[in-house]
């Protein structure tokens, strides 16, 4: 029996006491008129994040092998191109750079049937053939100098990793060597930069480019959409 | 004809005889000394010479014993040990008594071992042989050197060397309490060596204790240089930049937080005193800034009640009353659950979190998120404290000799020899009970202080809020015209090349310690009316 009341009153104590520990929080800026009060007079309180890059692009070399391919310009011809760009960021929101590109090119399946129709055409009839022959006039290289410009950053969560990333803008001019030969060519376009560490690389790039290619019946003004991924190394 | 026949049997019966008496002769070569080259091998046959030196004509149970310490079966000849001295006053000489100890420490029974090294009273007179023996098995990094419980004596510090000596009574904590005990005990140290940092130490935190924070200082800038350091890097830079805090260098202090990863046990603590630091400096939107970090709900468990008050207080300064009642109201949400579980563990010892705690502490160590995951009302001290780590350690080391003995004694057949083995088992068992009993004592006495430091910063709280009360009462609009009250904050990355972002609801963990406040207006009350 004084066991017991031993246990009661010992349970009783440690009941209270936390009781007590309870009580001490109780209370502490809970007074909601006096919250709305405060917050009525607001210093502009300003909490912002103010942090490093992950990649420093104040004089930095970047170098990054491409891979392209194009949408529109030539109907008969399918354009792949592998290449190398060599950027040097002059600060984050600028960088100048060089690219080269080896073309690789092979007929759209409406080209292989023009040309498929022709040859039969000129197989029956050779003194005299009517079919049209489709007139191509492929890339096989593309240089090109370019200036990009980085007004828009951000960072995105990929993969359980930050990324920090810029969008950027882009124009350039250079040569593409045709199996006609040289022309001068011009390209603006876009791309996203994502800077996974302090090295490594990837941009997504699109963009318009346009040249003067010469066939049979005159020069024609060739447009083409480009689509292109680069893995950089930063040095 | 003949005699060419009885040429060639004569012949082959010597060949046969040689190859044979060779072979005989490696048997026997084999047998009566071993020719192995090993370490191990050359260890036994030393432990079996020096024994074999010490016995004139040894019995047929002593001849036992020495094969098989050639044999390196220790737990067979601390078994064979009793029959082989049964009754012998040679058992009672020291250099025996030396032996079998040496014997009992390569059985796993260590503490046992060092022990009854220790009693006896001139090591001096030890075999040689012995001694070296001795050195070889407990190197100055054994674990058993800071649990064993031995009186040291200067006529030791000759066989172990002071490495030993300073790891002994920095466990027992016998070093000296006084700057020239520690000077003179840090001389004999070899320079370079991890006792010599570790005195080193002791001497820049008693220093640090007498508010000599340059000679502190000095010896702790070396300490960062030494090679053989056992003080983490993070406690060095913690403690050096609590030294320049305590002499008003609180911007030198803050290079030195910020010296400390986000991912070190002491992070919550650098940022605490970072926060501090601006508050000194009259930079209070710096200080919110830090305690932005800390009050993050990943932080929490892990961080101090002190870290709300001094955010508090910054916001009070800046006159971001609501703000602050904010950080008050999250200080109850945060610390009053805490504090029950506080309050519990100060009180009762078989809570199953701190059980769980001093499990994963035991099976290779504990770190503040480690912790905060298992339970957040645990004391935040625990994973940083010495003296909970040494029982801790002293524990498992006692269950290990309890086991050893326990596997002796079952492997035993002598009579008398498996009480032995059961008092020593019985001794380690009991030993570790009370190590464990005392460890959770150390921890309710952690979760005590933990406590204690809540409310304090409880009651300090209820002052703020009290003058925020104040405030707002006789405030009705800040001024727009004290430009000199127009805060920019200087935190976060100070990198030539920044990202900026607004802190919204969503926290990413890599702007943690990014935090910039602004304050654009004037903290100067108006009434209107």
């Amino acid at each position: 029996m004084k066991s017991i009341l031993i246990s009661f009153v010992i349970l009783v104590a440690a009941i209270s006491s936390y009781a007590d520990v309870e009580k001490d929080f109780d209370g502490l800026g809970g007074n909601k008129i006096l919250l709305e009060k405060a917050k009525a007079i607001n210093p502009g309180t300003e909490i912002s994040v103010v942090q490093e890059r992950t990649v420093s692009r104040r004089n930095r070399w970047e170098i990054a092998p491409e891979y392209s391919g194009n949408f529109g310009g030539d109907a008969y011809v399918k354009t792949i191109s592998a290449g190398l760009n060599v950027h040097y960021h002059i600060n984050p929101k600028w960088s100048l750079g060089v690219k080269y590109n080896q073309s690789f090119n092979k007929l759209t399946p409406e080209g292989e049937a023009l040309i498929a129709r022709a040859l039969d055409d000129y197989s029956k009839n050779s003194n005299n053939p009517t079919a049209a022959v489709p007139a191509i006039n492929y890339q096989k290289e593309e240089k090109m100098v370019f200036a990009d410009w980085y007004p828009i950053y951000g960072k995105v969560n990929l993969f359980d990793r930050v990324a920090q990333f810029d969008v950027y803008g882009l124009a350039g001019l250079g040569t593409v060597t045709l199996q006609s030969g040289d022309a001068s060519s011009y390209s603006l376009g876009g791309g996203l930069g994502i800077w996974w560490t302090k090295n490594f690389s990837t941009r997504a790039e699109m963009r318009y480019q346009t040249y003067k290619a010469p066939f049979f019946d005159g020069e024609k003004s060739m447009d083409l959409a480009l689509g292109s991924i680069q893995m950089g190394w930063i040095l | 004809m003949m005699s060419q026949r009885r040429m060639s049997v004569i012949l082959i019966m010597a060949v046969l005889s040689l190859h044979s008496t060779f072979a005989k002769g490696q048997d026997l070569e084999n047998l009566l000394a071993s020719s192995g080259t090993s370490k191990a091998a050359k260890n036994s046959s030393m432990m079996a010479d020096v024994l074999k030196s010490l016995l004139k004509t040894p019995t047929a149970d002593q001849n036992h014993l020495l094969r098989l310490l050639e044999e390196s079966k220790w737990t067979e000849a601390l078994i064979q040990w009793k029959p082989a001295f049964a009754n012998s006053a040679l058992s009672r000489q020291d250099d025996f008594r030396a032996y079998k100890a040496l014997l009992m420490f390569k059985n796993s029974m260590t503490l046992t071992g060092l022990e009854e090294l220790f009693l006896i009273k001139e090591p001096k007179k030890i075999h040689l042989q012995i001694l070296n023996q001795w050195r070889e098995a407990a190197g100055p990094t054994h674990p058993a050197w800071q649990v064993a419980k031995l009186e040291w004596k200067n006529s030791w510090t000759e066989v172990f060397g002071v490495s030993t000596e300073v790891r002994v009574k920095s466990a027992d904590q016998s070093l000296p309490h006084d700057l020239q005990g520690l000077q003179a005990l840090a001389k004999l140290a070899p320079v370079d060596s991890r006792e010599r940092a570790l005195m080193d130490w002791n001497i820049a935190l008693l220093h640090g204790e007498k508010d000599e924070t340059k000679a502190a200082a000095v010896i702790i800038g070396s300490l960062m240089k030494a090679k053989n350091n056992p003080i983490p890097e993070d406690l060095l830079n913690m403690t050096a930049g609590r030294l320049l805090y305590q002499n008003g260098y609180f911007e030198a202090a803050q290079k030195y937080y910020d010296k400390i990863p986000k991912g070190s046990d002491f992070f919550p603590q650098s940022q605490e005193e970072k926060a501090w630091a601006f508050l000194k400096r009259g930079q209070p939107n710096d200080a919110v800034a830090v305690t932005q970090t800390l009050v993050n709900k990943s932080f929490a468990g892990q961080v101090g009640p002190e870290a709300w008050f001094v955010r508090a207080l910054g916001q009070l300064k800046v006159c971001d009353f609501g703000a602050s009642l904010e950080t008050l109201k999250s200080f109850t949400a945060e610390f009053k659950e805490r504090a029950i579980g506080l309050e519990k563990i100060s009180k009762h010892s078989d809570i199953p979190e701190v059980a769980q705690a001093l499990l994963k502490m035991t099976n290779g160590g504990l770190n503040l998120a480690e912790m905060a995951q298992i339970s957040k009302s645990l004391p935040r001290a625990m994973v940083r404290d010495e003296r909970l780590r040494q029982m801790i350690k002293a524990h498992s080391i006692l269950t290990e000799e309890s086991k050893s003995a326990a596997q002796a004694s079952a492997t035993s057949n002598v009579s008398g020899l498996q009480g032995e083995f059961e008092a020593i088992k019985n001794n380690a068992d009991q030993r570790a009970a009370r190590m464990k009993a005392q460890a959770i004592n150390r921890l309710q006495m952690l979760a005590a202080q933990d406590l204690k430091e809540t409310k304090t910063i409880l009651n300090k709280l209820h002052i703020v809020e009290a003058e925020v009360i104040q405030r707002v009462e006789s405030t009705t609009k800040l001024s727009q015209a004290a430009a000199n009250e127009i805060r920019t904050g200087k935190t976060g990355s100070q990198s030539e090349d920044v990202l900026k972002f607004p802190s919204g609801t969503e926290v990413w963990m890599d702007e943690l310690t990014n935090y910039k406040v602004d304050i654009k207006k004037g903290c100067q009350a108006r009434r209107t009316q």
